[in-house]
């Protein structure tokens, strides 16, 4: 064996981050003397020797094993190991994803829509853990606005991990659950007729009508993915996500909304101290389990079916969101906080400082979507958040609301790919993500 | 807080792995910590406990996290008996005493993952009967156990992993290659934990054939 006890290591260290290694109790366990003279460390390291203090120390530039040589007072020298960890964010590779396989889509989208009522901001970015690896962002969302009824549409979709065309999946479920509520919440709609009429506990009364207007248009859903993936000669399971509808309408001085979730998740809208929760997360015992929109025995149940509706009536809310767990898993750790007030008031505090949400224009659907790349140690999912808020006092003037077809996000409606649609201008002007 | 992979390491150290048959286990335990340290799941995730048999089970490094993980030293003792059974006893013990289990306030660990290497066969067949039983109760995502060298079994460790390989000789390349290709198993598992129940198994290496 010879004289380096190459076993010897000091604790490990990471690129960029401070350190601080005692040499001296590393030698006198070792049973050398401690009185040493010199120590040599690779050149551009970050790193230095405080001989006083018997310190290694400084922020560390180069990963990598580091030998260091140190000279004792005998002139014998021992070879000392050191671990520099990279730094993982310096590891993700952001690869694009091929644009003409099956079932493309863009690797981030985001949306604004203005109504007489709300600003309504959208995005959608592809997660780390994709770009590592050039695959799909797996998400996708919906926004719209039905001038007539004055009903505001929300969706977001998260398509699952292990299902192949995923991708497909959230946008079958978004697109075809808005057009589903578009068709229904035409002018004088039995949901209206109910709402409208000023009951005080419309819960009962409204139970058929929510049925007919939030859990048919998801069950709709669930058919439109199961009939393109026959005609793809695909399992349905390929292209299972999970679905948080939301619909919101001002009836004079109140507003009501409600909602229908499949899978995880979560939607809520805030007004003052009060929380409406608008989905019931579906968990399972490990992370990452959670159901779909295309599992039929949701639907074969129809007595648990309304119990994924919630609804009611707010004075002034002043703060509705919808995201997927790609914003939920970090924002909201525990179960218990996708209920809890407080976290999603901080929560909004945050967005709003982050995003400029206070004033919001076309440029914060921009600034949304750069947020969603903010750093979350084990969170790298795709992350899709659709946020709603009211206007000040001064109305909108009627030419600046944002024409229907635009709300949609650059997605298409179907396949053959030669009708694919170009982005249009207003897509080009979003910042490159980072 | 990021939720951890917890990732065993069962290592034989009995008799007939003195000499270049441990060594080649150091230099695959050093490639595959390497390797782990390349990729940004791993870091942030991975945490490692390295256990040594022979007569007895040894801790030699309770679950640490990859950064801050030092392999440790690997001593063969002169005897030869091989207590696999005892072996699988200290991990179940370990990760009662490790795991971190949910709850609604707090995230768990992601499923652990068990990578037992052998030369040999189990030497107390009862204990190891008993504890194969009771560690396969335990939930780890995955249990892979490696048969090294021609005098080891297959066989037996059929009944304690769910993915037995075999490699033909226990020289350096090997066991180097079978280590990095268990880094590629770790890191895909570390990918896709949050998206996949089931760890799927990569392509092994040509040394390494898959018996199960």
């Amino acid at each position: 064996m010879s004289s380096t006890v190459t076993s010897l290591r000091l604790p490990n260290a990471s690129v960029g981050k401070d350190y601080q290694g005692l040499l001296g109790d590393l030698l006198s366990a070792d049973g050398s003397r401690i009185e040493h003279l010199d120590v040599t460390l690779p050149e551009n390291s970050g790193l230095a020797f405080d001989k006083e203090g018997g310190v290694i120390r400084g922020i560390p530039a180069l990963a990598g094993e580091l030998e260091v040589e140190v000279t004792l007072v005998s002139r014998a020298t021992r070879k000392i190991l050191l671990t520099v960890n990279p730094d993982p964010s310096s590891l993700w590779k952001n690869l694009p994803s091929d644009p003409e396989g099956r079932f493309a889509k863009p690797d981030f989208a985001s949306g604004y829509l203005q109504t007489p009522d709300l600003h309504v901001i959208a995005a959608s970015q592809r997660g780390r853990s994709h770009a590592h690896e050039g695959k799909y962002r797996d998400d996708d969302f919906a926004i719209h606005y039905l001038p007539e009824s004055g009903w505001h549409l929300f969706a977001v979709a998260d398509g699952a991990g292990s299902a192949e065309y995923s991708r497909r999946g959230s946008q079958i479920a978004c697109q075809t659950v808005i057009g589903e509520l578009t068709a229904r919440l035409s002018v004088d709609n039995p949901l209206d007729a109910v709402l409208g009429d000023g009951s005080t506990d419309p819960d009962e009364a409204l139970k058929r009508p929510l049925w007919d207007f939030l859990v048919v248009p998801a069950f709709e859903a669930h058919k439109a993915i199961n009939r393109e993936a026959t005609d793809a000669g695909v399992e349905p399971k390929k292209f299972s996500t999970t679905l948080l509808v939301v619909i919101a309408k001002r009836f004079g001085s109140r507003w009501f909304h409600a909602g229908f979730s499949v899978g995880d998740g979560g939607s809520a809208v805030l007004d003052a101290g009060n929380l409406l929760p608008l989905s019931k997360p579906d968990g399972g015992e490990f992370s990452g389990q959670t159901l779909f929109v295309t599992h039929a025995r949701i639907f074969e149940d129809t007595s648990s079916l309304m119990e994924r509706v919630c609804f009611g009536f707010l004075p002034s809310p002043s703060f509705l969101a919808l995201m997927t767990d790609g914003v939920t898993d970090p924002k909201f750790p525990s179960d218990s906080s996708l209920a809890d007030p407080v976290t999603w008031e901080q929560f909004r505090t945050e967005l709003t400082a982050a995003t400029g949400l206070e004033a919001p224009s076309e440029e914060t659907a921009g600034c949304l979507l750069r947020w969603l790349g903010f750093p979350s140690p084990g969170n790298h999912d795709d992350r899709t958040l659709v946020v709603a808020i009211p206007k000040q006092a001064a109305r909108a003037k009627p030419e600046s609301i944002i024409p229907d077809e635009q709300a949609l996000p650059p997605t298409l409606e179907a396949p053959p790919p030669s009708e694919i649609l170009v982005p249009s201008s207003q897509d080009e002007s979003f910042p490159t993500p980072p | 807080m990021s939720r951890r992979l917890p990732v065993y390491l069962l290592l034989d150290t009995s008799g007939s792995m003195r000499g270049e048959r441990i060594e080649s286990v150091k230099v695959g335990m050093q490639a595959l910590v390497a390797n782990l340290r390349q990729d940004p799941h791993a870091l942030e995730s991975v945490h490692l406990s390295v256990i040594s048999f022979d007569r007895d089970a040894r801790v030699l490094c309770p679950l640490t996290a990859l950064e801050d993980f030092q392999p440790p030293v690997l001593d063969c003792p002169e005897t030869g008996a091989t207590h696999l059974g005892e072996a699988l006893k200290t991990v179940c013990q370990c990760l009662d005493n490790e795991l971190i289990r949910g709850t609604s306030e707090r995230k768990g660990d992601w499923r652990p993952l068990l990578m037992i290497m052998t030369d040999g066969k189990p030497s107390d067949t009862a204990e190891f009967n008993r504890w194969s039983a009771e560690i396969r109760k335990k939930g780890f995502a995955s249990i892979i156990a490696c048969a090294a060298g021609s005098s080891a079994k297959a066989e037996p460790l059929k009944k304690v992993a769910d993915h037995v390989v075999e490699l033909d000789t226990a020289d350096g390349a090997s066991l180097t290659g079978f280590f990095k290709w268990v880094s590629t198993t770790v890191s895909s598992g570390a990918m896709s934990m949050a998206v996949v129940p089931e760890l799927a198994l990569p392509p092994p290496p040509p040394e390494v054939h898959i018996v199960v």
